[in-house]
């Protein structure tokens, strides 16, 4: 499985927008905060080059939790900002008959008791899920099924995101590399006029 | 023809009533689950009263019901899978080909092609007991059929008289004996791919499913309007038949639910010497409630497949634990890092100016490039336009500018390349403080980086090559 081209160029073109809103490149700013300016734009540029999904607007959400960055997220989102947070489904449940839940919940308890060998399993797996939970944003409000729905595309999105500012990382520094080259004939040339 | 089984069960004087309410219709007295009981009972009465049934009909009895519920409800599962999964339409039966078989396409292409594997080979013998499965369905009811074909002596009479009454088996949940009969040959028939017998399925197969498909309504979507049809279905059924009728219809749940509970445990049980042996698996919710849960399972099972697919070394494990464990730690290691790489690509930045005015100022060699023509001074957004565009060719550039680095023969050119090219930005940057800094680091991300190495060789290994050739 694979992210497409689109993705990845709708990603690029975002996280470079990013960079620029944020005044990455200027000296100004210290090194932690242009690291988080960095993660913030590459999160951003992901989420919104992926579209609408549970995952990216929980993403989004947690973002712009913190004052500073709405401001940022206003920028760049623009008028996408407030539709994506709008239809926020994570405070909403599923309605679901309350008869039916208990039904449900009966059965379960009676095969709890003639059946406690797998217990320990289901524990486990309760574990790790609530874990995954944690980990994918805003995975507390996503049941058992779309939560791995959701995992899924989170990974290549993360996938992508990874290769994409590794690739970013090493063009940047060839290119540092090539500026220090460029830089230091001109001064070889002098010294060996010199000589 | 049947009658002569009922007088028995009534002259033992079995009261074959409980008080447990019916779920389904939310009020009535729930009648006890038949073919179990029935097997249960049969077999005592049988040691109590000590009449002399011969265990081959206790055996047909047993076994007339337990496959006729599996076939129903499978086929209420294969509705109840079309329906969650979007299929629409019923089910076409096509003339001569085997209609269970295409019942059945929807669990699970393997499944199918072993129940259809198993219909062509009609002598075969029924072997273990695969709860719930469609070779165990599919077998068991070749045996049964030779035995009814046995106590009535004739093929055609049966098949005739069932032929007549199938259109009386309206629903699953139809009551008297011939109907269940007629409803499990339906399956039987079909094998001889008959036309009538195609029909006749197509059309008790969408009655099970418009009864399924109610089922579900109720369960999933929680609208009122069909509690009063079921309602009405179960008085109709207790008003129409007595007592030997009204037990087989509302039994099938309850062994549907055994069936399904059971294949959750997947116990392997020879019904054959084990017909006395009771699951006691009463209590269990309504039909669609475990119809629900298998298809959820099975959703969740798809998902792990396509996941483990995606996370690399995960094809070994087999839990749902493991398997969950493995995912985390691969999106933990990625959310790592991304951040790892924000950290350098910050450290890098300073120099993002100049990178930029060399980036797009100072190129003349490569022809290709557009944007050296372009003078681009920090990130104007139209310029970002054309930029991301020839991003792909700027990393040629960048890739040819560093390419006495790209010539040395190497397995794993991009690690080289960043190796290399850290190694000698660390030369060159002065401050020892990153040096030492980003070489722990970088040391640590490089064996993390292994892992997605591969895809990101794949993303530079295209660009190399090309590289390689506008060199020579």
């Amino acid at each position: 499985m694979q992210v497409t081209e689109a993705f990845k160029h709708a990603f690029l073109k975002q996280m470079l927008l990013g960079f620029q809103a944020s005044a990455v490149s200027t000296k100004s700013m210290g090194f932690q905060e242009r690291k988080n300016a960095i993660k913030l734009s590459a999160d951003v540029a992901m989420a919104v080059a992926r579209g609408s999904r549970k995952w990216t607007r929980g993403l989004i959400a947690g973002l712009s939790e913190e004052r500073q960055n709405r401001s940022f997220l206003r920028l760049i989102l623009g008028e996408q900002y407030e539709s994506l947070l709008k239809p926020c489904h994570s405070s909403w449940k599923i309605p679901r008959c309350k008869k039916i839940v208990r039904r449900s919940l009966r059965v379960c308890w009676r095969k709890q008791k003639k059946n406690q060998s797998g217990v320990l399993a289901r524990t486990l797996v309760e574990k790790r899920t609530q874990e995954l939970k944690r980990l994918v944003p805003g995975g507390e409000s996503m049941d058992g099924s779309s939560l791995l729905d959701e995992t899924l595309d989170y990974v290549l999105s993360l996938r992508a995101q990874v290769d994409l500012m590794q690739s970013l990382l090493t063009t940047f520094e060839a290119s540092k590399l090539r500026s220090h080259s460029k830089r230091r004939l001109p001064e070889r040339k002098a010294s060996y006029v010199s000589k | 023809m049947w009658m002569p089984f009922v007088a028995p069960l009534a002259a033992s004087g079995l009261d074959l009533r409980d008080t447990t309410t019916c779920r389904s219709c939310q009020g009535g007295p729930l009648p006890p689950s038949w073919p179990w009981r029935v097997e249960q009972r049969l077999s005592r009465s049988v040691l109590r009263t000590g009449n002399n049934w011969p265990p081959p009909i206790i055996r047909i009895v047993a076994s007339l019901f337990t496959p006729s519920l599996r076939v129903l409800s499978l086929r209420e599962q294969s509705q109840s899978d079309a329906k969650e999964f979007g299929d629409a339409g019923p089910l076409k039966t096509l003339k001569g080909s085997c209609s269970a078989c295409e019942l059945l396409s929807d669990l699970s292409a393997l499944e199918g092609q072993r129940a259809c594997a198993e219909w062509q080979q009609p002598g075969q013998e029924q072997s273990d007991y695969h709860p719930y499965d469609a070779d165990y369905c599919m077998q068991s009811l070749c045996p049964v059929e030779t035995a009814f074909r046995a106590l009535h002596g004739c093929n055609g009479g049966g098949e005739n008289e069932n032929h007549g009454n199938v259109h009386g088996s309206n629903d699953c949940f139809s009551n008297a004996w011939p109907d269940i009969v007629s409803s499990m040959h339906c399956p039987v028939v079909g094998a001889a791919a008959s036309v009538e017998e195609t029909s006749v399925n197509a059309s008790s197969s969408s009655s099970s499913r418009k009864r399924k498909s109610e089922n579900n309504r109720r369960s999933k979507e929680n609208s009122g309007g069909s509690d009063g049809k079921d309602d009405s279905n179960c008085k109709r059924i207790k008003e129409e038949t007595g007592v030997g009728a009204a037990t087989p219809e509302a039994k099938r749940p309850n062994k549907r639910k055994e069936e399904s509970a059971d294949a959750s445990k997947e116990n392997d049980k020879a019904p054959k010497s084990d017909y006395i042996h009771v699951r006691a698996r009463r209590g269990q919710a309504t039909d669609s409630h475990s119809l629900a849960e298998r298809v959820r399972r099975e959703r969740i099972s798809q998902r792990m497949k396509y996941l483990q697919d995606l996370v690399p070394g995960c094809s070994k494990i087999t839990g749902k634990a493991g398997m969950l464990d493995e995912i985390i730690n691969y999106v933990q290691s990625l959310q790592r890092q991304v951040e790892f790489l924000s950290m350098k690509l910050a450290a890098v930045n300073p120099m993002m100016d100049i990178n930029i005015d060399s980036l797009f100022g100072g190129r003349e060699i490569n022809p290709t490039c557009k944007s050296a023509s372009i003078p681009m001074i920090g990130m104007s957004s139209e310029l970002l336009d054309q930029s991301y565009l020839q991003f792909g060719s700027l990393q040629h550039d960048m890739f040819m500018g560093s390419s006495d680095l790209l010539l040395r023969p190497n397995v794993n050119p991009a690690a080289a390349v960043s190796d290399t090219s850290l190694g000698s930005c660390l030369n060159v940057n002065g401050s020892s403080v990153w040096n030492t800094n980003l070489q722990n680091v970088y040391g640590v991300e490089f064996q993390l980086g292994r892992g997605t190495a591969l895809p990101f060789q794949s993303l530079q290994g295209n660009l190399l090559p090309n590289n390689l050739k506008m060199e020579m």
